[in-house]
């Protein structure tokens, strides 16, 4: 009986590692951007003409539009079009998925579009090309004269689908936009898309403007802006264009920016001497000291739950970056590396900080952990400041001035974006020179 | 006289080279493969996951993958272990790395697989694990 019972559990030990299954570990794998064809769209023969519009080519500059938002991510790379074996009306019914397969597409992205009454209708469908099937299909429906946001918003939601991420394509970046040589310089408030399309002036000209900021969720933007030689914070409405005064404040004032829930505005000024940072109720206009100290503090900006603050200040010597509780209590400093700290943002995910930091005679942009740890220098230059998020919280916008000119004596001020992991570093176009931007949240959510 | 150090270090060496002989003894035992078997079919893997770059390093997001072989390497089945979680909300993430995860292997397969010992292989698991990738 005993022979019997041990053989049985040999058996069973053996007879179990003979059906152990193998499992291995995958840890790595390759950062190339994942190839995506974005077939053409195809234009419905029976669309109507709209003035103005090339509807025949509609399609193709939809899905060009896409190609190029795709590419500044760094994270995709879009096929050549000239490889694409299939029609784009036969791809958008029924992909042959073998012929995409075959110029290493990975994704495919299809899409037709009509003009009835008007009305521009546009569909696509986004295919997963090694399962053979469909990922996500959409339809909008809007006036034709809106079909670069339609691309933009396509491609937020094949960027969503993809990686899990919220998009960031279809809003717009408010800047500085410069002229003039550097002792007249001329300074307009302008607008454009992200993608550097659709140009617009804000402001004449005849004044200084500093420093726009968007309300993180409506197109609301507040900025500074010297009348006779006196600084306002103005609030200006971008869809309406309205705009109104907030309020003259004593001497140097500088950088408002909105709480989370937009019904504040924090910045500082200086009063009796000393720059301190104030919170204004955009409703009551009730203006609040948030911090009291004979150091100067300066740019104030908000966790995205509205709990904390980030602020800079030389309390410690050189200036360095702080983090304290919304009330002003509970300050704490979070830099301690060698050179100064300036210009602190929170991520719009609340994980990282981003900031702009001074060393031997450079300009780093950079992001850390709202504790402090983790620094990541991201890009350095002779000289660069003001990072802004885009919506998702994966790129920063900020401007660098360069010299130029044959003697190098003449300088020139653009706008950059990089992602956070410090790659796809990339000039964003503007008509004239730009500083100072302001990433808007998404237009359509 | 004896050198303490030389001595020490000698013994230290042969009992780092019985682990490594008992952990290779033990995972071709224990998993059908040998060492040198995985590590092919792991590196082909490597060259197929696109790994997606925008994920959160700091998420729990280990994507369980099972696999029904063919003889030849192509996948007969395959099965997101934890399938369930991918629809659950909150969890596009681990979504989008299953899909990764699958992606990766149907791009390699036939996946390299040993000539013979087809019962001891033919079900194997991967653990797609990206934390190491993501935190850069």
């Amino acid at each position: 009986m005993k022979k019997i019972a041990i053989s049985f559990i040999i058996f069973l030990i053996f007879n179990s590692y003979s059906f152990a299954l193998i499992k291995v570990d995958i840890t790595r794998g390759n950062l190339d951007p994942l190839p995506i064809a974005v077939s053409p769209l195809h234009v419905d023969d029976k669309s109507e003409n709209i003035k103005d519009l090339d509807v025949k080519n509609l399609g193709a500059s939809i899905s060009s539009i896409i190609e190029k938002n795709f590419k500044s991510t760094g994270l995709f790379n879009p096929l050549k079009k000239e490889a694409f074996v299939q029609k784009p009306d036969i791809a958008h019914l029924k992909p042959r998925f073998e012929d995409w397969r075959l110029i290493k597409a990975q994704a495919l992205v299809t899409g037709k579009l009509s003009i009835n009454e008007n009305k521009l209708k546009v569909e696509f469908r986004l295919w997963d090309l090694t399962a053979s099937k469909e990922m996500i299909a959409l339809s909008f429906t809007t006036t034709p004269s809106n079909w670069r946001r339609v691309a933009h918003i396509i491609s937020d939601k094949i960027y969503e689908r993809l990686t899990g991420e919220d998009g960031y394509f279809d809003t717009r970046i408010i800047y500085v936009a410069e002229s003039g040589p550097k002792d007249q310089r001329v300074k307009k408030l302008a607008i454009m898309d992200q993608d550097g399309s659709r140009t617009k002036y804000l402001t004449l000209g005849n004044e200084l403007v500093l420093t726009p900021r968007f309300n993180p969720s409506n197109q609301m933007v507040t900025y500074l802006s010297y009348f006779r030689n006196l600084p306002r914070v103005y609030l200006l409405d971008i869809e309406t264009g309205k705009q109104e005064v907030v309020g003259n404040f004593p001497g140097m004032t500088f950088a408002p920016r909105f709480s989370p829930d937009g019904k504040k505005i924090i910045m500082s000024f200086a009063k009796d001497g000393n720059s301190d940072i104030y919170t204004m109720d955009l409703e009551t206009r009730i203006v609040e000291r948030i911090t009291d100290h004979s150091s100067i503090d300066t740019s104030p900006s908000y966790s995205p739950d509205g709990k904390y603050i980030s602020f800079n200040s030389d309390r410690s010597g050189l200036q360095q970056i702080y983090v304290m509780k919304s009330d002003g209590s509970n300050v704490k400093r979070i830099t301690f590396g060698n050179g100064i700290y300036g210009t602190p943002v929170w991520s719009p995910r609340g994980d990282l900080i981003a900031f702009t930091k001074m060393r031997k005679g450079k300009f780093y942009i950079g992001v850390m952990r709202s504790d402090g740890s983790g620094e990541r220098l991201l890009t350095e230059n002779f000289y660069q400041e003001a990072p802004s998020w885009s919506p998702n919280g994966r790129v920063l916008v900020f401007y660098r001035e360069t010299k130029s000119g044959p003697d190098g004596k003449g300088f020139s001020a653009k706008l950059w974006s990089i992602d956070i992991t410090g790659y796809n570093e990339r000039k964003i176009q503007t008509e004239t020179d730009a500083s100072d931007p302001s990433w808007s949240s998404l237009l359509s959510k | 006289m004896i050198d303490k150090a030389k001595e020490e270090k000698a013994l230290k060496e042969s009992i780092e080279n019985k682990k490594l002989t008992q952990s290779s003894v033990k995972n071709s035992f224990a998993t059908g493969l040998t060492l040198s078997e995985e590590d092919a079919l792991r590196a082909q893997i490597f060259g197929c996951w696109s790994v997606p770059l925008g994920l959160p390093y700091d998420e729990n997001l280990l994507v369980k993958l099972k696999l029904e072989l063919k003889k030849d390497g192509t996948i007969l089945k395959s099965e997101i272990v934890d399938h369930q979680r991918m629809n659950m909300p909150g969890q596009k993430f681990y979504k989008i790395l299953a899909e990764s995860a699958l992606r990766a292997v149907r791009l390699c397969q036939p996946l390299r697989v040993p000539p013979t010992g087809y019962e001891k292989w033919k079900n194997i698991q991967l653990n797609f694990d990206p934390t190491e990738m993501l935190k850069g």
